[in-house]
């Protein structure tokens, strides 16, 4: 009974704190399709410096976020995208 | 008993150095090399040509074609191991097709998107 009730306390503390989650915007919208080809979807989840960005910022699930991982660098290996972007040149 | 076919997608990435007259033909060399394979080209996308990311082979631009295929297991394989002797061929990727493929070619739109940007 005190776990359960120590439990809730953490949850409702952390979402005080973290605000609101963001949900899976390939969940949430089934049309949208990860594909390696499609280059300006793919950059919205990528910093400027070309790095893949985290769940954490994407907000994404765990399954979409792999499949974007994916297509990420399938498009890197096609010189679509790039593997970093050198910034001090 | 008739084997299982799946469907494939090819990217194939063409030297920039290729005259613009040549390169349906090469295109068309790469399309019978997956139907000698054992595969069914429905579909041939070309992008036109696009900068890199990255320098590839010390070329900075190429031609972007995409070949959609259904082919037995076997068939990626054996294109690969003649794409690869292609020097024409900057680099290719052979991946399973998961969207379905584009009804008509997308070149004039990737080209007009390049240019606003």
């Amino acid at each position: 009974m005190s776990k359960k009730k120590s439990k809730n306390r953490r949850s409702k503390r952390k979402s005080y704190r973290y605000g609101k989650r963001k949900k899976c915007r390939f969940c949430q919208d089934s049309s949208l399709v990860i594909d390696y080809k499609d280059v300006k979807l793919l950059q919205n989840y990528m910093s400027d410096r070309g790095k893949i960005a985290a769940r954490r910022v994407t907000g994404n699930c765990a399954k979409h976020q792999r499949e974007l991982a994916r297509a990420i660098r399938r498009s890197r290996f096609l010189a679509l995208v790039p593997y970093t972007v050198d910034i001090y040149r | 008993m008739e084997q299982e076919r799946r469907n494939y997608e090819l990217a194939a990435i063409f030297d920039s150095e290729i005259e613009k007259a040549e390169l349906d033909s090469h295109i068309a060399e790469v399309e019978k090399i997956v139907n000698g394979a054992g595969g069914t080209v429905s579909v041939t996308d070309n992008w036109g040509m696009r900068d890199f990311a990255y320098p590839i082979k010390k070329k900075r631009s190429g031609y972007y074609v995409f070949y959609y295929f259904d082919a037995p297991a076997e068939t990626p394989h054996k294109i690969r191991d003649i794409i690869k002797l292609k020097e024409d061929v900057l680099r290719h990727m052979i991946v399973i097709s998961k969207t379905p493929p584009p009804e008509k070619t997308t070149i004039g739109d990737i080209e007009n998107e390049q240019e606003e940007v």
